[in-house]
């Protein structure tokens, strides 16, 4: 214990730079597993951190959103813009991909006018090396106002350096010192608004001043300098003959490119005949880059769901295993609600949470595979076209690739699309797609009511009524709820780069980790709500003496066919077979009585729960999908027509209660998870709804 | 009828005859000798032979008249020389005097078939004029011609060539995503490929690259620059 040491103060560093920089493997290098991944207040932009110590010193890191810029039009850049104005970072690391300076050094110009003291990463420049491009690194620094240090963050070398530089450099504050030149016209006109600005000193003058004449709203701004810059705005633009925006902007490319041109060796405008061009000449190619990424999704999907299905058999079979011990070990007659509790409540809800995990991990997997090596805009390059006729973007694929599979994976899947229309769309419509839960409900409805010669055709069209649902709701959503023009396609297209095991493993890992944080504890919660449902009120009188018979007879069949009973009693007495009878003035229009209801409130819980609960409520005790006897039941008690609707109602309501939390934590806020939740209800009502009573008519007309 | 091959000099004549046939002065030794840059004495001799060959009624001194088989064959090489010096004048974009030199020289060893088709592709271009605008600027970034100047949204220059920006012509936002992504006026650009489905493009700026929608990049006014990448 070294208590007489005073532990200095925590000194706060920001990681600042584009979108591909290599900024987060940096980070990575940096935080290693100390990180702690959470979410800015309010926004889906997600907030990476980490404390740590490096000489001694505490530090906190802080992975800022990866920008192009930081003029606040999109949320990730209003988050970078104000951490790095709170003021609270002792020095901010631009991390700069040097086989791209003069893009790079566009957000410089930007950071430059923040005030802050500035510490720059050269990342890749080894790379940038192998290409032919030279790097004078004094004169960088002297140009840039900051030290730099050469880095690379595949093999984290320069990592040690760098936070060696960035300590150095907290402990002399003085903000960098370079600045962008704009012109005389346009710098006369700052200055003019920056007088205006009297609370502020010079730099943040300066900032605010340019940020108004770039068209920033600034509400804390004094109305004079708001109408200065508005005039100077309406003089320059019709002396420049273009937007000052524009003008504002090639002042900033002027300077990247002057940098560039100095700093670097070989010109800034070269092309790269490289290994990228070639692999796009590949994976884009006009015939074959369809087939390719077809098959690839094809990889993804099996990786997934193939690969991740023994792992899940494991962890349902070690469940399963437990819980009958504690059932062999725990008899029935000791506190038998808690056992009841622990062996249908929590164990059946932790394995509802981590059955999902081996998806979810392989999952990220492949996703982080695929970003990290640059596909995954390409994947938003050859399916654009066919998306946005739906309304949605060329990374809406993939989430919908993966809801076939299973819907919880595809909602975090939609981390990919950074507009937030975009995402908000896709994760709202995702859930049409007709997942593998779902395909138990078909296995066992449709054996039941149609002949062999129509099973693959009627399958098919439930699978392509999910499909077209899903482009009507996105087409209908996209012309209300988020009217306006889609989100632009203006998407750099990275280098390709082979992705180390090191950052996809954090990736996986992260995703995993909050998945069973967030999602987990709620999805948990509500396994033990349903139970309760399920449970309770205990039917304590039955019309007939279950115990007793069963005790009397010694026939073994008539004994498990009276316990069924008892159970079907039990059941239709409980709080969800109330609300089955409940509905059940609801659902009759749709073709469904009180059973059916029953079995549609305990498929909230997970989508194969509902053909459980049909054979608890027909008195045929645990059954599945391949059950017989269950099939000629439904065949006596309902008309093909009603098995249809039921099929309809379960591919189009909402999949499962692990969809909405997952909803609720990707979209964070509970309003779109419960619309969701709504919305979804109401659709799957109104189409059986149309749907049985067309039918009816059709049907009783013809006769 | 056996089509006999005729020496490259021979149709020369017969060429020249034809076309001074339809001057009012008709076809002289005199003129024939200026346009074929020869001596008089060569062509009264070279015309007394094509007489010979039944192409040409001549007498000395008179004027020179084809015969219905000599005009057959004038007309045929003829025709062959307008063709190719259409072609190369129109499609091939070449000065007419480097078109008259070539003409002449090609038009003898080129195969009817070839010619044929010469034809077909120069009518092609010709009766699709948003085609041949586009070869013609593709042309223009070739050797040994000035840049035309010709000026297009993004989404219409052929991938291969570099234009410059001229004006980000879009709503306030999405100006602002391009001009951030370093899409301002006086960059050179150029469209790299178009995606398989045919939206979107990718364009090659600033050393990196760019992916837009065409609807997006037909309001990037580009003007086309000589040289392929």
């Amino acid at each position: 214990m070294n208590k007489s040491q005073p532990q200095p103060r925590e000194l706060l560093i920001l990681l600042a730079g584009n979108p591909n920089s290599g900024k987060t493997s940096l980070y990575n290098w940096m935080a290693g597993a100390r990180q702690h991944v959470g979410n800015y207040p309010g926004v889906t932009v997600e907030k990476k951190s980490a404390h740590f110590q490096h000489e001694g010193q505490r530090i906190e890191l802080v992975d800022l959103p990866g920008v192009y810029s930081l003029l606040a039009a999109s949320p990730e850049e209003v988050i970078a813009r104000d951490e790095i104005l709170a003021g609270d970072a002792s020095v901010v690391i631009q991390v700069i991909d040097a086989t791209n300076l003069e893009r790079n050094l566009h957000l410089t110009a930007q950071l430059l006018e923040m005030g802050v003291p500035l510490v720059y990463a050269l990342n890749m420049s080894d790379e940038a090396e192998a290409n032919g491009l030279t790097f004078d690194l004094d004169l960088l620094a002297d140009l840039l106002g900051g030290p730099v240090v050469p880095t690379n963050g595949i093999t984290g070398a320069g990592v040690q350096d760098l936070l060696n530089v960035a300590l150095e450099r907290a402990a002399d504050p003085t903000p960098a010192h370079g600045r962008v030149p704009y012109g005389y016209d346009i710098e006369n006109a700052v200055r003019a608004v920056a007088q205006g600005f009297e609370g502020d000193d010079a730099v943040s003058a300066r900032r605010r001043a340019i940020a108004l004449l770039d068209g920033i709203p600034d509400p804390h701004a004094p109305p004079h300098a708001v109408s200065s810059a508005k005039r100077a705005m309406e003089r320059l633009e019709r002396r420049g003959g273009r937007p000052l925006d524009v003008q504002l902007a090639e002042a900033r490319y002027g300077f990247a490119l002057g940098v560039a041109t100095e700093a670097s060796r070989t010109p800034a405008h070269y092309v790269r005949r490289d290994r990228t061009m070639r692999l796009d000449s590949i994976f884009l190619h006009r015939i074959w880059g369809l087939p390719i990424f077809i098959g690839l999704m094809w990889i993804v999907f099996n990786l997934v769901f193939t690969l991740g299905d023994p792992p899940m058999r494991w962890i349902e079979s070690s469940l399963f295993w437990l819980r009958t011990n504690i059932m062999t070990v725990w008899p029935d007659t000791v506190a038998p609600l808690f056992r009841s509790l622990l062996v249908d409540g929590v164990i059946s809800g932790v394995g509802g949470v981590i059955s999902f995990l081996p998806n979810i991990l392989l999952l990220f997997l492949a996703i982080a595979f695929l970003e990290d090596s640059g596909y995954m805009a390409r994947v938003a390059f050859l399916m654009d076209r066919v998306m946005h006729k739906m309304g949605l973007h060329g990374k809406s694929f993939i989430p919908m690739l993966i809801g076939l599979g299973c819907t919880v994976p595809a909602i975090m899947a939609t981390r990919t699309l950074e507009n937030k229309r975009d995402r908000l769309t896709t994760i709202l419509v995702t859930p049409f797609v007709s997942c593998g839960a779902r395909l138990t409900i078909y296995a066992l409805l449709i054996p039941a009511f149609f002949a062999p010669r129509w099973r693959g055709w009627v399958l098919w069209g439930i699978y392509l009524t999910g499909i077209l649902t899903a482009v009507g709701v996105a087409r209908l959503l996209r012309g209300t709820l988020f009217r306006g023009d889609s989100a632009p396609f203006v998407m750099e297209l990275p280098p390709f780069r082979w992705p180390t095991w090191r950052s996809v493993g954090i990736h996986m890992w992260d995703r995993a980790w909050m998945y069973l944080q967030k999602a987990g504890t709620i999805i948990l919660a509500i396994s033990i709500l349903l139970w309760a449902l399920g449970s309770f009120p205990k039917r304590t009188e039955f019309t007939r003496d279950y115990a007793a018979e069963i005790a009397a007879t010694a026939d073994p069949e008539i004994a498990e066919e009276l316990a069924n009973l008892e159970q079907a009693e039990a059941l239709e007495y409980t709080a969800i077979g109330r609300i089955g009878k409940f509905l059940e003035p609801v659902i009759r229009p749709l073709g469904f009585d009180w059973r059916v209801g029953t079995a549609l409130v305990g498929a909230f819980a997970a989508k194969e729960v509902f053909v459980a609960q049909l054979g608890i409520v027909f008195s045929l005790g645990a059954a599945d999908e391949s059950s017989d006897s269950l099939r000629e039941t439904l065949q006596r008690e309902y008309t093909p027509l009603q098995g249809l609707a039921m099929m309809l109602f379960c591919l189009l309501s909402a999949p499962c209660m692990a969809t909405i939390v997952v909803t609720r934590r990707e979209t964070n806020s509970w309003g779109w998870a419960l619309g969701m939740l709504f919305g979804m209800t109401f659709i799957a009502w109104a189409c059986t709804f149309l749907v049985y009573q067309a039918g009816l008519f059709i049907l009783t007309g013809s006769i | 009828m056996k089509i006999e091959r005729l020496s490259a000099k021979v149709e020369d004549y017969l060429e020249t005859i034809l076309r001074l046939s339809e001057t009012p002065r008709g076809a002289r030794t005199g003129d024939i000798a200026a346009a074929l840059n020869v001596q008089p004495s060569t062509v009264s001799a070279a015309l007394k032979s094509l007489t010979e060959q039944g192409l040409l009624n001549y007498e000395p001194y008179g004027v020179a008249e084809l015969t219905p088989k000599g005009r057959h064959v004038a007309e045929e090489i003829a025709g062959r020389h307008v063709g190719l010096l259409r072609f190369f004048t129109d499609t091939l974009g070449l000065t007419p005097e480097e078109s008259e030199v070539t003409a002449c020289g090609m038009e003898h060893d080129v195969t009817p078939l070839v010619l044929d088709r010469i034809a077909l592709l120069g009518e092609f271009l010709r009766s699709h004029p948003e085609l041949n605008e586009k070869w013609r600027a593709v042309r223009s970034t070739a050797k040994g011609e000035r840049p035309p100047g010709v000026e297009s949204g993004l989404d219409e220059l052929p991938p291969g060539v570099r234009g410059v920006v001229l004006s980000v012509d879009v709503g306030a936002a999405l100006r602002k995503r391009l001009v951030e992504m370093g899409v301002t006026p006086g960059v050179l650009i150029a469209v790299e490929r178009v995606a398989p489905l045919g939206d979107p493009i990718a364009v090659e700026v600033r050393g990196y690259r760019l992916s837009m929608r065409k609807a997006e990049a037909a309001k990037i006014r580009v003007k086309w620059r000589p040289g392929l990448i």
